[in-house]
């Protein structure tokens, strides 16, 4: 038995990425924040490492580098712990330290100043409408759970316990949980929200209702007050199920969404359902009844004003009486707000090197794994880089090191991915002390911190490739890589462009095109018009590998997005899970996704 | 009266050439609301969702007609504007009108103050430049007048939000008004607007009085040469009266038509400032919907602007003979 308890350092959480897009948050709809606690056994862990060295071997993505999100907090009239100490490593800080008490005023101060990205009075709380689902939802609604990093533990929160009992899961709600309007949050609306979210496609359903929606209504049920059963359709994981539910937040009110509920368990058919769901998403909930510490007040075009809620069960841990949420709409906004003392902080924002110089000595930059980053993503189906050799010179050319830097902008935001296997926390060299411990030896590298040139030349001379010219070229053709993107993403255009002149200068024509953001995932990412794409090579919701190779082998994306194969030609790292070089990785991630391991 | 009827007809024809063109020329941009909406989901998490589970619940959020031809979609639209119904806002999912109508007041404020601001000081300037012709204060204003007439207002702008607003925090960086007043006819209020709208008015109206200034002393030193301003002083009127009634009128009058398109300016002419300064007017809204493709919406904020241009036009065409009799005689009252 090995335990990774302690190790995952696992999180995930919203928001990471930098740019907005188009002045719209990137930072919103957080559904994720997660990372289970594991208990390793050896046929988990082997089961993991193959499916790393599969990916390794095949690169069905390169991946680059992780990120570390930045968090900033003011510490003048706040009192909030250092940026070493592990509290902070909780997604996110303005989430739970101002619940736990840990985020107090220190000073003569009333109003706990954060940022938001969509215009105040047009922001709405049904989280099932995907637009302008603001910020102050952290503090309106109570997360089901909490995943410390520290302790690697989910606790309980709004869900204060569970049991997994054979293919039941069961949930109990917090005593004294409270909507904003006096009445109780009970098992019922807990049971609603995770009805809800799995009749809009949510990831659970797999599990409880895989064929039929139809019968979600008679898996999830309120048995009493407090308890919520699950009836799960097979056996499961309990750390895929904590995964799922842990960041959802409590917003199903009954007098705001029970009658969709309601029409949505008496549906006959996936068309009736679907009507109930587009009316659902384009219901619009300016004034929403929360059941989290602070109550929503007003909002006009500047700012968001939330005060607190006496009933709240963590009320008396918080010593101010309210927060406002200012509209800043862009990081450079964001920035001066924090280099002006006119925000006390923010829960994740990229800042370059030059702005960070700038912020007064009384702001703290904490950094927090974030367990996901930029990779180049290959579309299968387009040539060259359907040969795995062209792949893997690319891999060899690309020092990751330089790319992690540049996109990095003079931050430590970005660390260089050591091996390119789908697993992270590169950050706390946890790749190499745990999960591959053993058999790093195996795995290629690709160079870290280096162009492998001649590794590269040999893979392109044995895939029919010769050198004219100081350009690779095939029958006559230049060997020509063009690298699409996002152009919003200003970091990972950086990363991108440094990829490019390695490449370039390795003789392969290559070239950054890079699309209006909404373009690029809109239309060229979504419809497979790339030949190597920007992507996150990992799970941007869940940190357990588990997540990652789903995402990598088994999600929509990867076969109808990057048209991924189902079989891979891979060595073998343990001969007795595979035979044969042959190998479905989908069938391995299901393997991992059963409790029986 | 036939002069006013065609001259109706004419501006009648280019809102609608004008409109037509802009609901042709933004469906050229590249994506569409589905795709930035599809982008939203995906980089929502939504990566898992299916493409038929995406395209499901965008079609429940839209209320376009995604798969009619483009020629059916402009039909309908235009027999629905005809109508005075401007479509549904995709991505706010509210009636045009109602997002654009409470944006119109906040936006009219700052164009137009900044238009006041520009136009008298512009004027007086130039009135006063033009009685000191030649001096060291005439060439210098001169020469200041042309370096600001040629600076773009968004720079100003930049260089007073970064000094003024964060720099030295005299000024906020954005909103219409401090959130703890209530909007109404209070001098905490009004006082909040106007010190809100403040870098926003003077961004535009530092760049603006140049050009004014030095149309209105070219207009004020060639009156000045007439011979009827020699005749008036001869009479021995007083010299007040001349600069008013003689100079003042008759050099501002050429400039009637510029301050009628500047009027018509009234809704557009902040688009780039009000994003610059976070103020939620029609331009503000304006760049929101070109980023999320929200066509209803874009071409709501492009009618508005193109309305009011032309009714600026249009007036100011239909009244300069009233103003300057010398200019009446059918067509060739067109001052411009």
């Amino acid at each position: 038995m090995i335990s990774a308890a302690g190790l995952t350092a696992g999180l995930a959480g919203c928001g990471g990425r930098q740019a907005t897009q188009n002045g719209t948050p990137t930072d919103h709809n957080s559904v994720d924040d997660s990372a289970p606690t594991v208990e390793l056994d050896d046929e988990t862990l082997a089961l993991m490492q193959e499916l790393a060295y599969v990916t390794n071997q095949a690169l069905p993505v390169l991946p680059l580098q992780e990120k570390l999100a930045q968090s900033f907090q003011t510490t003048d009239d706040w009192s909030v712990p250092s940026k070493d100490n592990s509290k902070m490593q909780t997604y996110w800080p303005t989430d739970w330290l101002p619940r736990e008490g840990e985020w107090t005023a220190s000073g003569d101060v009333e109003r706990l100043t954060l940022a938001q990205w969509a215009v105040p009075s047009d922001s709405q709380y049904n989280p099932w409408n995907t637009k302008n689902f603001a910020e102050p939802r952290r503090t309106l609604f109570d997360r089901f759970m909490k995943y410390n990093l520290d302790s690697q533990e989910y606790t309980g929160y709004l869900i204060s316990d569970w049991a997994l009992d054979g293919q039941t899961f069961t949930l109990t709600v917090r005593e004294g949980q409270t909507w904003h309007d006096g009445s109780p949050a009970t098992a019922t609306d807990v049971a609603n929200q995770i009805k809800l979210d799995i009749y809009n496609g949510g990831n659970l359903g797999e599990f409880v209702a895989p064929e039929d929606k139809g019968t979600v209504a008679d898996r999830v049920t309120a048995s009493d007050e407090r308890t919520v059963e699950l009836s799960l359709a097979g056996p499961v994981n309990e750390d895929i199920l904590l995964a799922y539910l842990q960041p959802k937040y409590l917003a199903a009110h009954e007098g705001t969404y029970g009658e969709f509920v309601t029409r949505l368990d008496e549906a006959g058919s996936d068309e009736e359902r679907s009507a109930v769901i587009g009316e659902l998403a384009s219901k619009t909930v300016s004034d929403p009844v929360g059941c989290g510490p602070f109550a929503f007040e007003n909002a006009d075009s500047q700012r968001t004003l939330v005060s607190k809620f006496e009933d709240h069960p963590d009320a008396g841990n918080i010593n101010f009486p309210e927060i406002e949420y200012l509209y800043k709409p862009s990081n450079q906004s964001r920035w001066n707000g924090l280099i002006n003392n006119e925000t006390d902080g923010s829960a994740t924002l990229f800042m370059p090197r030059n702005k960070l110089n700038q912020l007064p000595d009384s702001v703290q930059t904490t950094l927090i794994p974030r367990h996901w980053g930029l990779g180049l993503l290959f579309n299968h189906e387009r040539e060259p880089v359907n040969d795995v050799r062209v792949r893997k010179a690319i891999a060899h050319v690309i020092n990751r090191e330089s790319v992690a830097k540049n996109s990095g902008a003079g931050t430590r935001s970005k660390i260089a991915v050591t091996y390119p296997s789908g697993l992270t926390s590169e950050f706390s060299n946890q790749v190499e002390g745990t999960w591959l411990k053993g058999v790093t030896d195996k795995f290629e590298t690709y160079g870290r911190a280096e162009s492998q040139t001649e590794k590269a030349a040999a893979l392109l001379e044995d895939a029919g490739y010769e050198k004219q010219n100081g350009t690779w070229k095939k029958d006559g053709e230049p060997l020509h890589i063009p690298i699409k993107g996002p152009s919003g993403f200003s970091d990972w255009v950086a990363g991108a462009q440094t990829a490019v002149s390695q490449l370039k200068d390795f003789g392969i024509k290559a070239e950054s095109v890079m699309k209006d953001s909404s373009t690029y995932w809109g239309k060229d990412y979504s419809n497979g018009d790339f030949v190597v794409g920007l992507q996150g090579w990992a799970s941007y919701n869940q940190s357990y590998p588990y997540f990652h190779y789903k995402f990598l082998y088994d999600s929509h994306s990867a076969k109808n997005y990057w048209n991924s194969p189902s079989e891979f030609e891979s060595p073998v790292l343990h001969d007795d899970l595979r035979d044969g070089e042959t190998v479905a990785p989908a069938d391995l991630v299901a393997q991992l996704s059963t409790g029986d391991n | 009266m036939s002069y006013i009827l065609k001259r109706l007809g004419r501006s009648a024809l280019t809102v609608f050439v004008v409109v037509s063109a802009s609901f042709g020329l933004v469906r050229l941009l590249p994506g569409g609301p589905l795709d930035y909406l599809r982008a939203q989901m995906i980089q929502q998490g939504g990566g898992d969702l299916s493409a038929a589970e995406i395209n499901r619940r965008i079609a429940a959020q839209t209320n376009i007609a995604v798969d009619e031809p483009v020629y059916v979609q402009y039909v309908d639209y235009m027999t629905s504007i005809v109508q005075g119904d401007f479509g549904r806002s995709i991505w706010y999912e509210e009636p045009v009108a109602s997002v654009i109508g409470p944006a119109i007041p906040w936006t009219v404020f700052l164009t137009a103050s900044a238009l006041f601001l520009t136009f008298t000081v512009g004027v007086s300037l130039g009135a006063f430049m033009a009685y000191k012709e030649g001096s060291t204060f005439d060439v210098t204003s001169t020469g200041v007048g042309l370096v600001l007439n040629s600076t773009p207002s968004y720079v100003v702008a930049l260089l007073l939000i970064a000094f003024l607003g964060y720099q030295f925090q005299l000024f906020p960086t954005g909103g219409r008004y401090a959130s703890e007043l209530t909007p109404g006819l209070n001098v905490p209020f009004l006082a909040s607007v106007l010190y809100h709208g403040m870098l926003p008015i003077l961004s535009m109206a530092v760049v603006g009085f140049g050009g004014w200034a030095l149309s209105m002393r070219g207009n004020s030193i060639r009156v000045l040469g007439e011979d009827y301003l020699r005749v008036a002083r001869l009479r021995g009127l007083p010299t007040r009266r001349i600069a008013i009634r003689y100079v003042a009128r008759n050099a501002i009058l050429p400039m009637y038509t510029g301050l009628m398109i500047a009027i018509g300016t009234v809704f557009g002419g902040a688009v780039i400032i009000e994003n610059i300064f976070a103020y939620p007017g029609v331009g503000f809204y304006l760049i929101q919907a070109i980023n999320a493709r929200d066509y209803p919406l874009m071409m709501g904020g492009f009618i508005l602007i193109t309305v009011a241009m032309v009714v600026g036009i249009t007036i100011a065409d239909l009244t300069y003979g009233w103003l300057d009799p010398r200019a009446s005689g059918g067509e060739s009252r067109e001052a411009y």
